[in-house]
């Protein structure tokens, strides 16, 4: 059975829409003289049906970006839309509905809760949705990602890529209008960092889906369509179809 | 290491703080038990001191029997003698309603010590009494004798005092003129004198009659408060009440402090790899729990003393708040012991720890072992051997006296040890099994339910433990309340004789009924049936379609020469018997309360710890969308299924219990208050619910960011 791009909503007859984006997004952590400044009115698009890095020194605001993009953290001030909703307008329990039905999500370590065995883990967001599991896309998820054969093993038995390999499949299961992505091979060895990263771009490039990610790594962000550079809380450029010499000649220009 | 140690007092004060409230509250019972009896003693041993107050010399009768009116008018006549009180005390029976002798229902009358001053043609009422019954003075109260051949009554000159030995009954004082009527054996037990300034003690004493013993009023005052009882009946029942407390509060700390050490592993560990010894690392944990019990203890001691106070207001005896030495020695020492017991094997165990190994985990609260083999074996032979001697306590208990009784609870109690002990391998699958039900029925929560269920069952030993405080509680309360009802059952088969019927005729007097009163009842047009009952009782049913109370009044109309027949209804007496019980019932239950709520702590603190140690996965569950109503609720549920573990096992193992005991006692049946279990049930469950507000409502508030956040 061959995967339809239509799978995925957002994507991929406009190419070019943007599935998320921040207008004007501040957001400020403390208050007062210590207000410390992390997002200073960013405005930056990503385009559905891509696969986007977003790269910084530490402290320039990329996790906190995304964090906002995903309806994780409140921003203090501009918009956050995905799609045509804007996040910064729902409230807790909206946000938390959004996330579920909508994104999702890997993070860097501890992505997979240690009681439940692969499979429950996998199919999470639809259990605490109370949604109908479509056992044929579960299946085509479960092959694309390799775990058939890992789905009655608890966290604790899986290496760290075979748990990031489950967490993808979660992050999946939901056909979400976007994945966020935070340091997703941050924690792994190269190769199975590699393997991580060629699922992202296969979810984008085959099941035709929207991955926004976090990387430090410019091997990492050279997967991606493109990368956005952070710097100080504003977009500081970006690069198209990225090598990795490009990232790290881009970044040593932030550095200097 | 004490400023290490005062570093972690600080840094885990709340958690302490919620391990020193479950000694305060436990030891807080025992002190208030010691404190409440101690200041009971002092109470009475002051009012005895006070009745030998102004007394001189004070004449004792001999053991033979009371002094005879001409001896104590003797007595009073000896030169020197200024006023002599002849002392007495004589029960009485009261009268009810009806004006007929109440065969249940007792009066003290008591002769008016030295210098009281009492009117010569009635009595004094206790005040308690006399707004129970709703007298004052000027009323007269009714009374008999112990013979119960006539009714008396007599006038209420005033109020008193109840004396600390009052109890429920109507105290009434009076002159010896009005006490020496009722007397039988006639005649004064004690002769209190007051003599003429300046008279020779021992002149008088010589002048008094030959052979009787004279105390001074020193004397006096000690004989008294030798002769009273202490408060041995009230302390031990209390002090065992008390200790059932003491068991879940052992549980709770025990369960805290495994819990706080496996969180602090990385910490302690840190300790050891920059140069602690096992030792100190070993000392500075058990120098914490030396501080949280000691400080608890006191508070306990405090706590105790306020108690008892309210419980004395409450007892309305006269109390003098004594806290003794023995007292406060003994909280502490309680408190102390119990503290630094349950910190023992944690602490040891987070010493045994590597270092390296420690410092690499991420505590999650997850830890499969369930139990060695050696538990297993040890538990499986509790089990079986307390069983077996629970079964042969309630099987010898019928032919073998008292000795069934005692089989059955050291039975029990080896038995319910072996159940503690298994608890690891057992309440998991329970858990398991009531989440999968809980689950089902959840419906659009049903995952949320599954969740909580994967969660309570995650470290075995930390559940069994958490449930075991609760599983105390419930045991307790269940078999009590299986006991009771079933006593309640044998008390209705005595109250209610043999013969079941609307009415009982009862005499008061030794001889039995007389056969023409049960004839002319019998005769009556109001009157069905009449049966002779073994209990020199008669058993009477009203004829057809006639109203009982018409019945009744007819039965006393035709009685109205034997005030010593009480004619009351079967319904009337058994009520009246039932709240005289169900008082009792409730101040156990009160008291049992307290293990209770100390198991409820147990379950709120374990909660918040979990809380504590799983906020990154609680996190992860938000951003995947456990909305906050979801989070609550998962706590909720994971506390129910504890609480309705030790539900379902305590109601089981307190009947199975009761079951025994009262099988060992011959004259009990044996009845299962299902009604109240399932009430005691239901409130199990609940506090493991009310719990979880707390602990949920901090989850709930748990940022998504906090599972982004690496480490």
């Amino acid at each position: 059975m061959s995967l339809q791009t239509s799978d995925f909503p957002g994507a991929p007859s406009a190419v070019l829409a943007p599935a998320v984006r921040a207008v004007g997004l501040t957001k400020l952590h403390g208050s007062g003289d210590t207000a410390v400044r992390a997002l200073d009115a960013v405005d930056v698009a990503f385009a559905a049906g891509r696969f986007t890095a977003i790269m910084g020194p530490s402290g320039s605001g990329k996790s906190t970006l995304v964090h906002c993009l995903a309806g994780l953290d409140t921003a203090t001030s501009g918009r956050a839309l995905l799609g045509d909703t804007d996040l910064t307008a729902l409230n807790d329990t909206e946000l938390t509905l959004l996330r579920r039905e909508r994104l999702g999500f890997v993070f860097q370590a501890f992505n997979l809760l240690p009681t439940l065995d692969a499979e429950a883990n996998v199919l999470l967001p639809l259990k605490l949705a109370g949604r109908r599991v479509d056992r044929d896309w579960f299946a085509e998820v479960v092959d694309v990602l390799g775990i058939g054969d890992r789905l009655r093993h608890r966290p604790s038995e899986l290496s760290g890529g075979q748990q990031q390999r489950v967490a993808v499949a979660r992050a999946l299961i939901n056909r979400p209008e976007v994945i966020f992505a935070d340091e997703p091979t941050g924690n792994l060895d190269s190769r199975s960092g590699g393997e991580v990263l060629a699922i992202l771009r296969t979810s984008v490039r085959e099941l035709g889906g929207t991955v926004v990610m976090v990387t430090h790594d410019p091997v990492a962000a050279s997967s991606a369509d493109r990368v956005v550079m952070l710097a100080d809380g504003h977009v500081a450029g970006e690069i198209a179809d990225p090598t990795p010499d490009a990232v790290i000649d881009g970044l040593r220009r932030l550095g200097g | 290491m004490r400023s290490i140690v005062l570093a972690g007092l600080r840094a885990h004060l709340l958690r302490l703080v919620l391990t020193g409230l479950v000694v305060v509250l436990s030891v807080g019972f025992t002190a208030a038990t010691l404190i409440l009896t101690d200041s009971l003693d002092e109470g009475s041993r002051r009012e005895l001191a006070a009745d030998a107050d102004g007394v001189d010399l004070a004449v004792l009768a001999p053991e033979d029997g009371p002094l005879p009116q001409a001896e104590v008018a003797a007595i009073a006549d000896v030169d020197g003698v200024a006023a002599a009180a002849p002392r007495r005390e004589v029960e009485l029976y009261t009268v009810d309603d009806d004006g007929r002798i109440d065969p249940f229902g007792y009066a003290r009358l008591v002769a008016a010590p030295l210098g009281a001053d009492v009117p010569d043609d009635g009595v004094l009422l206790d005040r308690r009494s006399a707004d129970r019954l709703g007298l004052a003075a000027g009323d007269e109260i009714a009374v008999a004798t112990a013979d119960a051949d006539e009714v008396v009554a007599l006038p209420i000159a005033g109020l008193a005092e109840p004396s600390s030995d009052a109890g429920d009954d109507p105290e009434l004082t009076a002159g010896w003129a009005v006490v020496r009527e009722f007397a039988d054996p006639a005649g004064a037990t004690r002769v209190d004198l007051r003599l003429d300034d300046g008279a020779d003690a021992d002149a008088v004493r010589a002048a008094l009659p030959a052979g009787a013993e004279v105390l001074t009023g020193a004397q006096l005052g000690q004989w008294l408060i030798d002769q009273s009882s202490r408060q041995e009946a009230l302390r031990i029942p209390l002090l065992m009440l008390g200790a059932v407390s003491l068991i879940v509060a052992a549980f709770v700390i025990a369960n805290t402090f495994r819990i706080l050490v496996a969180q602090r592993t990385r910490e302690l560990a840190l300790l050891r790899t920059v140069g602690a010894t096992r030792r100190q690392v070993l000392r500075g944990v058990l120098a914490e729990s030396v501080a949280v019990g000691l400080a608890g203890s006191l508070a306990g001691v405090a706590v105790g003393a306020l108690t008892a106070l309210v419980a004395g207001s409450f007892l309305g005896a006269a109390l003098v708040l004594t806290v003794t030495a023995t007292t406060v020695a003994w909280s502490v020492v309680i408190g102390v012991l119990m503290t630094v017991g349950s910190a023992l094997l944690p602490a040891r165990a987070a010493t045994r720890v590597a270092p390296l190994a420690a410092l690499q985990a991420v505590p999650d609260g997850a830890d499969s072992r369930t139990a060695g083999r050696a538990r297993i074996v040890l538990g499986v032979l509790g089990l079986a051997a307390g069983g077996l001697v629970l079964v042969a306590g309630a099987a010898a208990g019928t032919s073998g006296g008292g000795a069934g009784l005692v089989l059955v609870v050291f039975g029990a109690a080896v038995c319910f040890l072996g159940l503690l002990i298994l608890g690891p391998k057992v309440v998991p699958p329970l858990v398991r099994a009531i989440g999968a039900v809980a689950a089902r029925l959840a419906g659009g929560s049903r995952s949320t339910a599954e969740l909580a269920t994967a969660n309570a069952v995650r470290n075995p030993r930390r559940v069994a433990a958490t449930t075991a405080a609760l599983l105390i509680g419930v045991t307790t309360v269940a078999g009590f309340l299986t006991v009771v009802e079933s006593s309640r059952q044998s008390v209705r088969v005595v109250v209610d004789g043999r013969v079941p019927a609307d009415f009982a005729v009862r005499t008061a007097a030794a001889e039995p009924i007389p056969g023409d009163v049960t004839r002319a009842i019998e005769e009556l047009p109001e009157i069905g049936s009449v049966v002779q009952d073994g209990n020199g009782l008669l058993a009477v049913n009203a004829a057809g379609g006639v109203d009982g109370e018409d019945a009744r009044a007819a039965i006393v109309a035709a009685t109205a020469d034997h005030p010593e027949l009480s004619v009351q209804s079967f319904a009337q007496r058994r009520a009246d018997f039932e709240q005289d019980l169900n008082e009792a019932v409730n101040v156990v239950l009160a008291i049992l309360a307290l293990a209770l709520v100390i198991a409820f702590i147990g379950i709120a603190n374990t909660l918040s710890l979990s809380v504590h140690e799983r906020t990154r996965e609680i996190g992860l569950l938000r951003a995947l969308g456990l909305t906050r109503r979801q989070t609550r609720v998962m706590l909720g549920v994971e506390a129910a299924l504890m609480g309705a573990v030790a539900a379902v096992v305590g109601s089981a193992a307190g009947a199975l219990f009761a079951w025994a005991a009262v099988a060992s006692v011959e004259e009990l049946e044996f009845v299962v208050p299902w009604g109240q279990l399932a009430i005691s049930a239901a409130v199990a469950t609940a506090l493991g619910v009310l719990a979880s507000i707390a602990p949920g409502q901090r989850a709930a508030r748990t940022s998504p960011v906090m599972a982004l956040a690496s480490e």
